[in-house]
């Protein structure tokens, strides 16, 4: 399948650090962009070729003070992605299994296993891991064992310590081609270094002759070989030295080879010239505008972070991408050090008092550390010793990083996790123990790479970076050559053993890295946990109610417990009430997660579908769960460089600089500390509030108790929701304050449709109205007239006045400005008007910036840095209108043109009241309470919610809650006439986007056949009455070995499940809806039923995805995810094409999915560019291209339909039609019935019923009295099977396969998308 | 002078299926049904109650989604074996002509009801005066002589929830043991009565076990042939008799709490298991009279019991106990 990569990595030169000296003419001369079109020397020597077209940005390469950047070239081709797409093979079929070599669970947890002895050095464990494995799995050790494991085992004897184990490596060594394996040039590098350092340089020398004899390896291709570490040459040159005297002749001519060899590869002095090299490149970076003066409190707080670490101290670290890069690649030495060092500097002063200055919190947690990390270390030396089977497992793990580290990544990660996966005050167990080991694997990989990135690599990342920041990458011929380099060193990535795409699969020098699997990161995790669990404890004032005695009890700070959720039982991970109360109330500066802060320089520019984001670790474009299929297709289209333009959007949404509000932090900051509540932050809670009394029936009366318990719960709600409330204002505010005077930056990765999401968690402009409020954009920008047109409306906007004409608008603010002044003046004070937003801390931005126009006496001259929002009128709908072309529904959301913007919540409002009136006339008593009751508000949510796939009970809900809040519904009516409400809201709809509804049948309608479907050649050879066997097509010798034992596999596999045939196709469905975006961007649905796997831990058995077994597609999720999947999709096309234009256009961009922000000065622009896009967009054959996609994709595809036989009588006279419509596949019945969206009477009805079923489940919630034995991460999908043969009973079918076909698509109504060009009210 | 007999209508066997196809079309749907009038008759002889001409019987039949009530077997055998009167409770339009047309042919004697088990508020209107209220007796020292409780639990979770919390309403003197302690003979698949009998140690103790324990004594009267189903299956007779006397003497939310949380790690020690009941909660352990390192699968009633009284005595215990949706809740009939 794929080269060597060792054979990839030759042809790249080591050492040669010419390059260097291109970027510093690069730097020297920019923007004179003419230096870039002489081929870099060590690229020719490579063979790589450079840009031959000149580039063409020397209109555009002046760079100003502001961050307008170079346009797109590739922005300019047309928007298609025409026959771009990536297609695989089916995951039924072999040649799938070979493709994505996917590692049998069992394999590949050995082999990590087999991978941390030979990093901790131990051996001799390796040696019998590796003997084990060659013996019980010859088979796998044939296709899975490469020479990338071998070779790193033969390094592990070499790195021995205290020196080579050289008669082992070389027994090793000797055996290799025993297993099948042909040693390459790393090898007999490897094995020569071996000798070498042990001074075996006869031996050696008889090594690399005994190479020149049996291989065409040259001494050159050894010396370039990445296993070669910085200061090898001068063991070579011993070796060359040593060797001198023996005569023979070919000895002679070897040493000579080597010797020249040696002087090119290493023909330079490499320590001086990467020191030098460095700095050129540091230089260079200070030419570049973003270098800012690090002189400022924010980088202060993060610098004195570093300072904490001796070796900086020196330094002096000021230039920010080193900063960066320290703080990421020494996060958790930082954070040690940084408790370690306070303490120590007040013990110190000899300051008692000082001792006080620690926070409690602080306090308490190196307490923690102090207590864990020797209970670690004990724990390493009985896995030393023991042979449990456990401690076997995970022994070899904990040895990889030092306990303290260790120590520092379980406290930091658990409380990092705090009210993650939906539990109050805690975690679900799998998750945290699954992220701790996934942590400690990260961060053994970070040090890996720091240790092992070669200078070249190094310099060559932070040459891409200078050239990211300055804003050439925006060039797309530059671009694409800094893709294909990466994509070089990337493409190591041979085997994918994880389901999830979030981790390192290898190591820029290619070495053997192997990605743990979840169980093992479960184990790793569980050990120290559950260690954590055991240290961790708050002293707390208690009694002895037996004595009566004062004591003081540790109270555990984690504390591990089951809960019930939906019936089932969840282990779950708590902090003890102290500690939240503590997260609560203190600084929670130091409990910051170190990677996981907004970024001091730019982004990575995403090169690669993995090489982006954050400096020094490896992440992934897509966000991916439990989706090996995803990761396939996303890694191909990025090495078929499709991913450019969708990848280009990503960076510069990266790009965007972004500035703390300082005077809203401050009133944050003073609100908090004062600890009232005001706008989203709750007060402080002094202890738990009482509790209502107990009613006196409360035994006897089950009503009584329910009542009570019922308000106790909702007390309870409040209280848990203030807490975490206060939890979340304070580690936005901390981190506001680390970044207090210095420009910050998102990464940006998308989820798996492709909508763009800020990596940093905790502080982003995706946050709520606390973060937004924070924000703003760093670059300032001269308002103008039409600028400060907009700030005003922009301030309206946010003051709830956003239903009138823009005029009015900015009437209101200038009517109002006393208040908007005093808001400023006074924020806390004064008459607080600013509260009455709905988003108040926007809205007190809004007022501060206004205030200082105003008063600045010349506003249109006024530099403002906020960011002004033009939202799409509910997008997801304006997109399904110019699908559908739907003349009334593009009015409704202001496609067309209008002289005041339309509100679809009204339009909708105002048509159901209609239907009503009707009914209520016809003496409808649903009706008639209704009449004249029916808000915009009532119908809002759900209009909202309906593109994206809301069900009629969602709907009813929603409507049910609008309800509840009048007062003039009786409340026993509530529940029933909102489902009336709910049925005439989706009539509505439909109605009024009648277009857009019939194309989301036929995209849910396309999606369940795809669903259905199996491959032709998987039903021959699966289904047993045609039963061919599938075809071992394979080119290398290798590749038929894999593509044998995998078909082998299957049919295993195949036997032990229930019979395939086209009556029973269950086990086979596994295709999912795969389409690609306007963009490129292939997206599959990742939504399968997914075997899953008991595990068990120290602390619980928990549940893990298996990703060895193919699973059948969860064929329901799939068709009714996927027509808000595909909008999804859409919107985030426009969004992205939108983001480059605006780069383009020189404009800075940020976006929260539909709502597009810029500066006020630039808001008249964007709204063109937006609008351009959406038409630019809409103009292509997008339903077209997706059925063409389709049916290419999916040929030679077949559906199970099964035919009722008809009676013998009627049989002869029913007309084709009838006969068509009595085509039933047996699973109908049952998908059919949660449809969504524009849904008629019918589906509706049909999903009450399904409704119906699902509530036996729901019981078991309810009492979550039974189910004893049972865990509870798995779901429960229910069998269709036994719902279709119910739907079927009595009746007589046959079963066939029949060729996949889509329908015709749905003609399209009149609208015209040109239209969208005049209409002011487009985004507003 | 005696009734005429009662006759059930009882549909034949074949016509079953038809008849009682539920909404939901699937086997398991079709609820379990007591066929022979013969079985039912020897059954209510063997129950032996001492004076049923003074007793009124409510007999159960809970509605559950998947199960079905039934055609009124049980119910003539309880009037033709002595009983005074039957309420019976019947949700189910499918049945309830079943039940009322055996009302009217036993002269007033039955007394259909179209109300369900399941629902609080049933108790509240039998509670009523003119129903049950009058028969009120708070002396628990001997067993109801008025009131006798009976009924056919379905197969399935919900049925097992009703048993759990009708223990649960004896320790309480909730619901109908508001009125007295009242015997009840419930007919019980076969595969509960193993969970209800369970002493400590057996493999199939769980919290029913121990909540039936420290409310009642059981003794099985009858166990019929499966092929007296419909469809056919392991019934048993059972009757309870609430004890004079309950065994737990700590509150009852709290000793719900402890054995709640303790009884998910049955196979663990108790030591290890008390430690999910709060942040610290171990420091009990050595309050214990007992070895803390019993199996939790192995305590007694009396046992578990001190457990939750330490664990109430606890200065820095949880305070509130049901922070997850295990308790009573009445959520189940708003929402169908």
């Amino acid at each position: 399948m794929s080269l060597p990569l060792a054979s990839l990595y030759r042809q790249l030169p080591r050492r040669s650090l010419q390059s260097n000296v291109a970027i510093q003419q690069l730097h020297r001369h920019a923007p004179h962009s003419a230096t870039l079109r002489k081929p870099v020397a060590w690229q020719r020597r490579a063979g790589i070729a450079t840009a031959e077209k000149p580039i063409n940005n020397g209109a555009h390469a002046t760079e100003s003070a502001s961050s307008s950047m170079p346009p797109l070239d590739i922005m300019k081709s047309t928007v298609t992605s025409g026959h771009k797409r990536i297609v695989l093979p089916h995951p039924s079929l072999p040649a799938y299994k070979v493709a994505s070599r996917v590692l049998p669970t069992n394999i590949a947890e050995s082999f990590t296993v087999l991978y941390a002895c030979i990093r901790s050095h131990d051996m001799d464990r390796a040696t019998r891991v590796m003997v084990e494995l060659y013996k019980n799995k010859p088979e796998e050790m044939k296709i899975f064992a490469d020479n990338h494991i071998y070779n790193t085992f033969l390094e592990g004897f070499v790195e021995a310590s205290p020196k080579p184990l050289t008669s082992q490596c070389l027994t090793w060594f000797d055996q290799m081609r025993k297993h099948n394996l042909t040693p390459d040039a790393d090898t007999y590098a490897i094995v020569t270094r071996g000798f070498m350092k042990a001074a075996g340089f006869q031996t050696a020398r008889a090594i690399l002759q005994e190479m020149k004899k049996d291989t065409n390896f040259t001494m050159e291709q050894v010396l370039r070989s990445p296993y070669l570490k910085d200061g090898d040459e001068q063991l070579f040159l011993k070796l060359i030295e040593e060797n001198r005297s023996n005569a023979s002749r070919g000895v002679t001519e070897m040493l000579g080879e080597l010797e020249t060899a040696t002087k090119s590869v290493f023909n330079i002095e490499p320590t001086e010239q990467a020191l030098e090299a460095s700095h050129v490149i540091a230089d260079a970076l200070s030419q570049v505008p973003e270098a800012r003066s690090t002189n400022s409190t924010g980088v202060k707080f993060l610098q004195e972070h570093l300072a904490t670490l001796e070796q900086s101290k020196k330094s002096g670290v000021t230039d920010p991408y080193e900063l960066q890069l320290r703080i990421e690649e020494r996060a958790y030495e930082v954070a040690l050090e940084k408790l370690n060092y306070e303490k120590q500097e007040t013990l110190a002063r000899g300051d008692k008092l000082g001792a006080m200055n620690l926070s409690p919190l602080k306090r308490i947690m190196w307490n923690w550390h102090q207590r864990l990390t020797p209970l670690i270390a004990e724990e390493v030396q009985r896995c030393e010793k023991s042979n449990e089977s456990d401690r076997r497992v995970y022994g070899p793990f904990l040895k990889l990083l030092p306990a303290e580290k260790l120590s520092v990544i379980t406290i930091l990660e658990l409380m990092r996790l705090h009210g993650s996966s939906g539990v109050a005050d805690g975690m679900k167990t799998a998750r945290a123990l699954i992220d701790v080991g996934r942590a400690v694997e990260m961060e053994w990989n970070a040090v890996l790479m720091k240790d092992r990135q070669s200078q070249q690599s190094r310099a060559r990342n932070q040459e891409t970076h200078a050239l990211f920041s300055s804003g050439k990458l925006f060039n797309m011929a530059l671009r694409r050559e800094r893709m294909r380099l990466s994509n070089q060193t990337e493409a190591s990535a041979s085997v994918l053993t994880t389901t999830d795409g979030e981790t390192v699969t290898a190591l820029d020098s290619g070495e053997w890295n192997p990605v743990w699997p979840s169980a093992t990161r479960a184990k790793v995790g569980s050990v120290l946990t559950s260690l954590l669990i055991e240290a961790a404890t708050i002293p707390t004032p208690s009694v002895n109610p037996e004595t009566g005695n004062k004591i003081t009890e540790m109270i555990p700070a984690f504390f591990h417990t089951y809960q019930y959720v939906r019936g089932k039982r969840v282990g779950i991970i708590k902090f003890s009430p102290n500690l939240t109360e503590m997260l609560s109330k203190e600084p929670v500066r130091d409990t910051l997660h170190p990677r996981l802060l907004p970024m001091l320089v730019p982004p990575r520019p995403w090169l690669t579908w993995n090489s982006g984001g954050y400096l020094s670790t490896k992440s992934i474009c897509m966000r991916i769960k439990d989706s090996p299929e995803q990761v396939l297709y996303l890694k191909r289209a990025s090495e078929e460089s499709y991913l450019d333009r969708v990848l280009t959007g990503l960076d510069v949404l990266g790009a965007t600089r972004w500035k703390v509000n300082r005077p809203v932090f401050d009133v944050i900051l003073q609100a908090w500390n004062s600890g009232d509540a005001i706008a989203d932050i709750p007060p402080v809670s002094e202890g738990n509030l009482p509790l209502p009394e107990k009613p006196e029936n409360y035994a006897t009366d089950p009503k009584a108790k329910l009542d009570w318990i019922k308000k106790v719960k909702e007390l309870q709600n409040t209280e848990r929701n203030h807490h975490s409330l206060r939890c979340d204002v304070n580690y936005k505010v901390e981190t506001a304050r680390a970044f207090l005077d210095t420009p910050m930056y998102f990464p940006h990765n998308m989820d798996f449709r492709g909508r763009a999401y800020p990596i940093p968690p905790t502080l982003n402009h995706l946050g709520n109205d606390l973060c937004r409020g924070l924000l703003q954009f760093d670059v300032a920008k001269p308002l103008g007239t039409s600028g400060y047109r907009w700030l005003k409306i922009h301030l309206a906007n946010l003051h709830g006045y956003d239903k009138h004409s823009f005029t009015e608008r900015e009437n209101y603010v200038m009517e109002n400005l006393d208040h908007i002044f005093d808001s400023a003046d006074n924020p806390l004070n004064g008459s607080r008007w600013w509260l009455q937003s709905e988003d108040p801390w926007q809205c007190l931005a809004a007022c501060y910036e206004v205030s200082a126009a105003v008063r600045s006496g010349d506003p249109e001259n006024f530099k403002s840095r906020l960011p002004i929002h033009q939202d799409g009128t509910c997008n997801g709908l304006q997109h399904y209108a110019a699908l559908g072309g739907d003349l009334a529904g593009a009015q409704a959301v202001n496609l067309a043109p209008s002289d005041r913007p339309a509100d679809v919540y009204t339009g909708v409002a105002e048509m159901v009241n209609k239907l009503v009136d009707l009914e209520a006339a016809e003496g409808n008593p649903d009706a008639v309470i209704l009449q004249g009751k029916i808000s915009r508000k009532i119908v809002k949510q759900t209009v909202m919610t309906n593109v994206y796939g809301v069900t009629f009970v969602g709907a009813r809900q929603q409507i049910e809650n609008r309800l509840k809040e009048r007062s003039d519904i009786p409340s026993d009516q509530v529940y029933h006439l909102a489902g009336y409400l709910a049925k005439k809201v989706f009539a509505s709809l439909g109605e009024m986007f009648n277009g857009a509804r019939q194309i989301q049948d036929w995209l849910t309608d396309s999606a369940r056949r795809i669903a259905k479907s199996i491959p032709e050649e998987t039903i021959k050879a699966m289904d047993a009455n045609i039963g061919e066997g599938f075809k071992a097509d394979a080119h290398s010798e290798l590749d038929q070995t894999a593509m044998e034992y995998t078909i082998e596999k299957i049919y295993a596999t195949a036997n032990k499940k229930k019979s395939f045939s086209a009556r029973n196709p269950g086990a086979n469905q596994m295709t999912s809806v795969v389409w690609t975006t306007p963009l490129g961007l292939p997206i599959v649905q990742p939504y399968r039923r997914v075997g899953k796997r008991q595990v068990s831990t120290l602390l619980q058995t928990v549940f893990i995805e298996d990703p060895d077994a193919s699973c059948p597609v969860n064929a329901h999720k799939q068709s009714t995810a996927f027509p808000p999947n595909f909008i999804h999709s859409l919107d985030a096309t426009h969004m992205l094409m939108s983001a480059v234009a605006c780069q383009t256009a020189g404009l800075a961009f940020a976006s929260v999915h539909d709502s597009y922000w810029t500066h006020a000065a630039d808001v008249d622009t964007m709204n063109k560019v937006i609008r351009d896009q959406f038409i630019e967009l809409h103009k292509q054959p997008i339903m077209e291209s997706l059925r063409t996609e389709f049916i290419e994709r999916y040929q030679g595809y077949k559906v199970p339909v099964s035919r009722e036989v008809p009676r013998a009588i009627k049989a002869t006279k029913k007309s084709a039609k009838q006969e068509a419509e009595k085509l039933l596949s047996p699973e109908k019945a049952h998908e059919e019935v949660l449809s969504m969206g524009f849904a008629t009477e019918d589906v509706v009805r049909k999903e009450l019923e399904d409704m119906k079923k699902s509530e036996n489940n729901e019981l078991a919630a309810i009492f979550g009295t039974v189910n004893d034995e049972d865990d509870a991460d798995d779901e429960n999908d229910e069998d269709p099977d036994a719902a279709s043969a119910a739907a079927t009973r009595g009746k007589k079918f046959t079963h066939s396969w029949e060729d996949l076909t889509f329908m015709p698509l749905p003609a399209k109504g009149e609208f015209d998308i040109q239209q969208v060009k005049e209409s002011d009210y487009f985004f507003h | 002078m005696s009734l005429p007999r009662l006759v059930p209508k009882v549909p034949a066997i074949k016509q079953w299926p038809k008849l009682f196809k539920s909404t939901v079309s699937s086997k398991s749907a079709i609820r379990l049904n007591l066929l022979s009038v013969s079985t039912a008759d020897r059954a209510m002889a063997e129950l032996n109650l001492k004076s049923p001409k003074n007793m009124t019987a409510v007999e159960l039949y809970p509605a559950d989604f998947r199960c079905f009530a039934g055609v009124g077997v049980w119910t003539s055998a309880l009037i033709n074996g002595g009983i005074k009167k039957v309420i019976a409770l019947e949700p189910h339009n499918k049945f309830f002509p079943y039940i009322s047309g055996l009302a009217t042919q036993s002269e007033g004697a039955v007394e259909a009801m179209d109300l369900d088990g399941y629902d609080w508020s049933t108790y509240l209107k039998l509670k009523e005066d003119d129903i049950l209220g009058s028969k009120e007796n708070q002396d628990w020292s001997e067993v109801h002589k008025e009131i006798l409780y009976t009924g056919t639990i379905p197969k399935s979770v919900k049925g097992e929830q009703l048993m759990a919390q009708l223990f649960g309403c004896i320790i309480n003197k909730m619901a109908l043991h508001s009125l007295g302690r009242i015997q009840m003979a419930m007919w019980i698949p076969t595969s509960l009565y193993v969970k209800i009998a369970a002493p400590p140690g057996d493999s199939a103790r769980c919290k029913l076990s121990i909540v039936r324990d420290a409310s009642a004594d059981i003794s099985v009267i009858n166990t019929p042939d499966p092929e007296n189903f419909y469809p056919p299956h392991d019934y048993k007779l059972l009757n309870i008799v609430p004890l004079a006397e309950k065994r737990i003497k700590t509150d009852w939310d709290v000793f719900e709490y402890v054995l709640r949380h303790i009884f998910v790690t049955k196979k663990q020690k108790l030591s290890k298991a008390i430690k999910t009941l709060g942040p610290g909660a171990e420091i009990i352990t050595p309050r214990l009279s007992f070895d803390p390192n019993t199996l939790v699968g192995q305590l007694s009633v009396e046992q578990i019991d001190e457990v939750a009284r330490k664990f109430e005595e606890w200065p820095l215990r949880p305070k509130v106990l049901f922070e997850d949706a295990s308790v009573f809740d009445d959520r189940l009939k708003t929402r169908t």
